[in-house]
Order: structure tokens, then sequence, then C-alpha cells
């Protein structure tokens, strides 16, 4: 596990699954800045090292994505599919509009149940969700 | 979370969207801790207006910067329009903007009396020296720059003292001398440098308020505005001085000079009348020499129009055959046998009669027409030349002289050219004797002395014309490619008045003589004149005691017959040469 900073809460964290997938958790109620996103994905692209990994990312409460903050996004990184979780229909606004308005550089989609995230994800068995 | 308070905020949700709608980007909603639908409507509208945002400044952005760039190329291109692109000066057009600015400044303030070409009063020569640039009176005019966006120095404003409006501007042309050598030898990217450093120089001469120009080539020019008289003589002084002093090339030092036409600022003029007469007075200058400003004067304007008139007269000359050939004996001075002759061009004007070579062979060479004219004169000649073959015959070294100009022997195929006249009127290259005056070659970069050459190795004599009027040293003579040297006639007539004539004229012959040429006297018209030239050793002579210029029947006609030319009588003093086989004068 590792943080961006050492402050009482780090405005997110990374860490590797024993499932083998990538956990990206953003701090509840942040605003993702550009800079915040930058320091993500040059995490999420440190902890993979040469292996690319699944990547669930836990986005409930965000409270904004700065319009610089989705360009981050769209740049290729180390996750080889990305599932953004949610909970309450600001997430799911919020989501949509990081997967939606932009080409995303692997596929990513939007779930509200961890479960079927992580079975999407194909880390965990059962069907996958539609 | 009440009916009221949803409506309250789903209210505020409206606000938003109005606002957002009125144009205020900027706007944004807040969201509650309960992140419902309602927050999720706000979240989405927040984001699309970021997303409209982030589009609107983008665009602003595009259109600001090709908004920039089209006016970046409007102000190129205007530049391009107005300025020279060699030199950042003005070019012609601004220079005409710039006039036309400066005269209208000073049209409405010129009611009463005027400085014009005649001087200034004294409190305008003090004012007006620095006047360009002099007191800022209240209610100033503003400059005459014309309002267009220049790369040129920048034309400042006309501040005339208080009290009086602007006078009329007057214009300096200013022609570089030998330009055409510098490009012609050292290459066109030495040329430019030097037209470089000129602009540099004008305009550090120039004051704020006057305008450089380039007009093209090697011709400048500057605005005065407001300009006194004497001011604008010290500016055109200045710029002699400034031109003069030598450039520094990259592996040479170039000497420059400029002639500079003046048109002093007077009422009523326009524009084009402006640039005309400072054109006019350039050219004078050019015809003064080197290094010369000359202010125009309406006869210079007569005076042009009469050269344009020459110029005419001389191409309708040359198609309608209105030139005639006369022919001059050259003598033997020491057996008075004729030993050839020299062929003088006449015109034969159909107004004006007939004129000497002297009336028109300078108006020939002043407008570009002397090598039609010397074309003409050495075809004739060959002609001539080739009708005589029982003078040829009786007189087997006979030599017929013929005059070439600077011009002609500097043209490209010169020699050749001279070659194929002969060839086509069938005339023994030996038979002829181009003559060329010391000052022709004194310039010359090689072409003409190589051409010269190629014709005396082709058999064609080759002297020196009017010897003792230039420069030229004698061993300069021993490095050309000729044969004969023809002394001029001022050498002779000084045998007249000048009692240390004699003993110069043997020093001169003495060395001709060592230099292995032969040596023609010309302007042998008394007695005396034959007598002294002949006891100097001098081997031939020409000149009216000996046989005046005459038609070619008539030269035909007594020399043929006689083969030696019968002395002329010399006034009181009847000649006491021999009169064996004289028939009497030719003229």
């Amino acid at each position: 596990m590792s943080a961006a900073e050492s402050s009482p809460e780090p405005e997110f964290t990374v860490r590797i699954d024993a499932d083998g997938s990538v956990r990206l958790r953003w701090r509840r109620g942040l605003t993702i800045t550009g800079e915040a996103a930058e320091a993500a994905m040059a995490e999420v692209n440190r902890v993979c090292g040469e292996t690319r990994r699944p990547m669930l990312v836990d986005m409930a409460t965000t409270e904004a994505v700065e319009r610089r903050a989705r360009t981050v996004f769209l740049r290729p990184c180390q996750a080889n599919r990305i599932a953004l979780l949610g909970r309450s229909p600001v997430d799911r606004v919020i989501a949509n509009f990081i997967v939606g308005v932009s080409n995303m550089p692997c596929p990513t989609r939007y779930f509200t149940s961890q479960p079927d995230a992580l079975r999407w994800l194909g880390v965990v068995a059962g069907d996958q969700p539609d | 979370m009440t009916s009221r308070t949803e409506d309250q905020r789903l209210e505020a949700v409206v606000d938003l969207i109005v606002q957002l709608a009125s144009g205020d980007l900027d706007a944004r909603g807040s969201t509650s801790p309960d992140r419902d639908t309602i927050d999720a409507v706000i979240t989405g509208i927040n984001l699309l207006a970021g997303e409209l945002q982030a589009l609107y400044q983008d665009l602003e952005s595009r259109v600001r910067e090709r908004t920039g760039q089209l006016e970046q190329a409007h102000e190129d291109l205007a530049r391009m329009a107005l300025l020279d692109p060699l030199t950042g000066l003005a070019n012609r057009t601004l220079l005409a903007v710039r006039t036309s600015a400066a005269l209208d400044l000073a049209r409405p303030a010129r009611t009463e009396g005027t400085d014009g070409t005649e001087g200034t009063d004294g409190t305008d020569g003090t004012e007006g020296t620095e006047g360009t640039d002099g007191t800022d009176g209240p209610g100033a005019p503003a400059g005459p720059a014309g309002d267009v966006p220049t790369g040129d120095r920048d034309a400042g404003p006309v501040r005339p003292p208080a009290g009086r409006g602007p006078r009329p501007p007057a214009l300096l042309l200013v022609d570089l001398d030998e330009f055409k050598t510098i490009n012609d030898n050292l290459g066109h990217g030495a040329g430019d440098a030097v037209l470089q450093e000129i602009a540099q120089r004008l305009s550090a001469v120039a004051r704020p308020a006057e305008t450089v120009a380039r007009l093209g080539g090697d011709e400048f020019a500057v605005l005065a505005p407001d300009a006194d008289d004497d001011a604008v003589l010290r500016l055109a002084d200045r710029i002699l001085s400034a031109v003069g002093v030598p450039i520094e090339l990259r592996e040479r030092t170039v000497a420059t000079g400029a002639s500079i036409g003046v048109r002093l600022g007077e009422p009523g003029l326009d524009a084009e009348i402006l640039m005309r007469d400072a054109d006019i007075a350039m050219y004078a200058a050019k015809a003064a020499g080197r290094g010369t400003v000359r202010v125009f004067r309406p006869e210079m304007q007569h005076r042009m129009l009469r050269r344009l008139q020459a110029s005419s007269d001389l191409a309708r000359a040359v198609a309608d055959g209105e030139f005639r050939l006369a022919f001059q004996p050259v003598v033997d001075l020491a057996t008075h046998r004729v030993v050839g002759a020299e062929a003088l061009v006449r015109w034969q004007h159909p107004e004006r009669g007939l004129l000497q070579p002297e009336e028109f062979i300078g108006l020939a060479e002043e407008c570009g027409r002397i090598g039609e004219v010397g074309e003409w004169v050495l075809r004739e000649s060959l002609t001539q030349l080739a009708r005589w073959p029982d003078l040829l015959a009786a007189l087997p070294h006979f030599r017929l002289h013929v005059n070439v100009s600077a011009v002609e022997v500097g043209r490209v195929r010169f020699d050749e050219r001279v070659l194929e006249e002969l060839a086509a009127a069938g005339v023994e290259p030996s038979r002829v004797v181009l003559e060329v005056a010391e000052t022709a070659l004194l310039h010359d970069d090689g072409q003409a002395t190589r051409a010269l050459a190629r014709l005396r190795g082709s058999g064609v004599g080759v002297g020196i014309d009017d010897f003792g009027t230039g420069f030229s040293s004698l061993s300069y003579l021993r490095r050309l490619p000729i044969d004969t040297v023809k002394l001029d006639r001022s050498l002779t007539a000084g045998l007249d008045s000048d009692p240390d004539q004699r003993p110069f004229l043997a020093a001169v012959l003495q060395v001709i003589k060592a230099a292995q040429l032969g040596v023609i006297a010309e302007g042998i018209e008394t007695r005396r004149h034959w007598q002294v030239l002949r006891d100097l050793g001098c081997d031939r002579g020409q000149g009216y005691w000996l046989g005046r210029p005459v038609d070619a029947e008539r030269f035909r006609a007594t020399v043929g017959v006689t083969r030696s030319v019968p002395p002329a009588v010399d006034g009181a003093s009847a000649p006491s040469l021999p009169t064996r086989d004289l028939a009497g004068p030719l003229s």
C-alpha cells in the first residue's frame, strides 16, 4: 500500500490485492484535481511495474472531477481494464462523464456493486454483468 | 428532506441554468451531502458548464491566435507594399504618400510670403535650420507620417515654430556613382551590402521628420517636410559626406559617392512635379560629375526636353539615313603623301542643317544612341572604302581611321562584329584603324582591351585618339594593344602661343617613338605647325592646312588622282610646300 502524501488522510491510496488487481481509492468528498490525477496514475504505474493489471477505482462520494484530471485519465497506463465503483446518482454522473466524454485507453465501466465490478474485471469467478 | 426543501433546491437548479444561459459560465451549483438525484443533476450541470467553458476558452484562444496571425499577415503585406525589402526603407509608394501628406499640411498655411526657392528670411533661417524637429508650438500639426504600419524610420511629427504652418517639403534624389561597377565586378551580394550600408547612413544623417526611401536600384530619396532651403542644402552635404566614406565589405573596401538632385519646397507644387524636378536635377548632377549636388532650376527642364528631342531625332536620323561621312586626309609630313583618311560623321539635320560631331555625339552618348551612330559610321566607312579599289591599289599603305566610342568598344562581341563588318564589306583588316579616346580605356575592366588586342591580332590597326586630353601616362600606352597615337589638336595649337610647347612636344614624340608607336598630329592649321612637327620627327598629320574634310566623291577625285594632298592656303603665308603632284586644295 502506498499513499500520495503523509497527511492524516491522503487524497488516494493504491494497492495490489491478493487477486492481482489494483485498487485505487479516492478520499471521500474529494475534488479530483489534475495534480491529484497525475499523482494517482503515476502511483498506479509504479506499483504495477511491468505488469498490466485490472483496476478497481473506488470513487464513491467524490465531490467532482476537474477537466484536467479527466485528460490525465485518457493516457494509457498499466491498468488494462478499469471498473469505476460508486454508489450515488452523483457518482454515476461523474463516472459517466469520465467514461462518456472521453475515449478511455482501456475498457472502462461504472458499477454500483463491487462484486459485479470484480467479476467484470475478471478477478472473481462468475458471470460477468451485462 | 421536505418537499419545500426539494422545491427550493430545484429552484436553485433553475437559477443556475438561467445564470449559465446568460453567459456566466463560471456559475456552479452546490450539492448536498445527500448526493441524491437533484445533486446528480447539479453535478451534471456543473460538469457540462465546465465542458462548455473549456470549449469556449479553446475557441476564443484559437480565434485570438488566428486573428493575430491575420493581423500579422496584414501588417507584413502592408510592409511589403510600402517598404523596400532589401533596406527596410520606405519605397516609392510610401514616399509618395508622405510627400502628398507633407504638401497637404503645408497648403493651408502658405497663404502669404514664402521662402520658396529664393531662400529664407532671417527668422526662418534660424528656426528652420533645425526646424524639422524644432519647438513644440501649441496646436502644432501632426506629421505627415502616412497612417500606415511601416518598419522604416519613424517619420516623426512636423513641428514648426508657433505662429506659422509647415513649409512645403523638399525632395532630394540620391543616385550612387559607379554602383554598376561595384555590382559588375564584386557581384550582386556585395552590391546589396553596399545598398544596405548606404541606407543606414542616409537614415543616420536624416532627421526624424524626414523620410528616407529607396526608389529602386541605386536610387534613394529623402523627403524633408517643412523644409528650409539652407537646411536642405546642408542635408545634401551631410549625405554626400556620409556616402563618400569608403565601405568596408568582407574582403575589400569599396569607394562610394553620390550625385544629388534637389527640388526645394515651393508652394503650389504637387508630388509628381516635385519628383520630376528632383529627377531632372539629379540627372544634371550626374552630368556635372561625381559627388555633385544640383538644385532644380527651370532651365534644367528645358535642357532635358532638348535632350529627349535629340534622342528622338537621333533615332530618326539613323532610320532615315540622315548621317553623312566626310573624309579628312592623313598625310605623311615628310613626303606630303596621303597615307590615310579619317572618316568623320556629319548629321544632315532636316531643320538645323549640317551638324558637326561636337554638336550631337555628346548628346548621343548621353541618351544612349551612340551605339547606333557608331555602328552606322563603321559600316558606312567600310562600305565606302570598298568603293575605292583604285585608290587602295595606288596607295598600298592607305588606312582609313574610324572613331569608335567607349560604349561600343565595351560591348560584348565588339571585335567579332568589326571582323564581320570587314568581311561583309570585303575590306582587308589592315586597311582600317579604329580610333578610341584614351579616356575610354582608363575605366576599362579588361573587356575593351581584350577586344582591341584580338582585333590587332587580326591585322586591324588600333589608335588612341585625342591623346593629351586625358590623364593616361605614356608608360600606360605601352600596355595597350595599340599601334598609333593621335596627338590632340590642343597640343598642336599650343605651338602658336606657348614657347615651351615645342620642347614639350619633342619629349612627348620621343617617348611615343620609344614605345614604338606611330604618331599622328591633329590640328595642323598653319605652315609653321607642319614645319615644327615635321622637324620634331612626327610621322603623320592632319588638319585644315593639309586638307579639310570632304565628301567621299571629292576625296577620291582629289586624292585618288594625285596620291598626295596639297597644303591649303595658310592665310597670309602662302605654302611653300613642294607643289609637284598637287592638284589644288581639297576644300
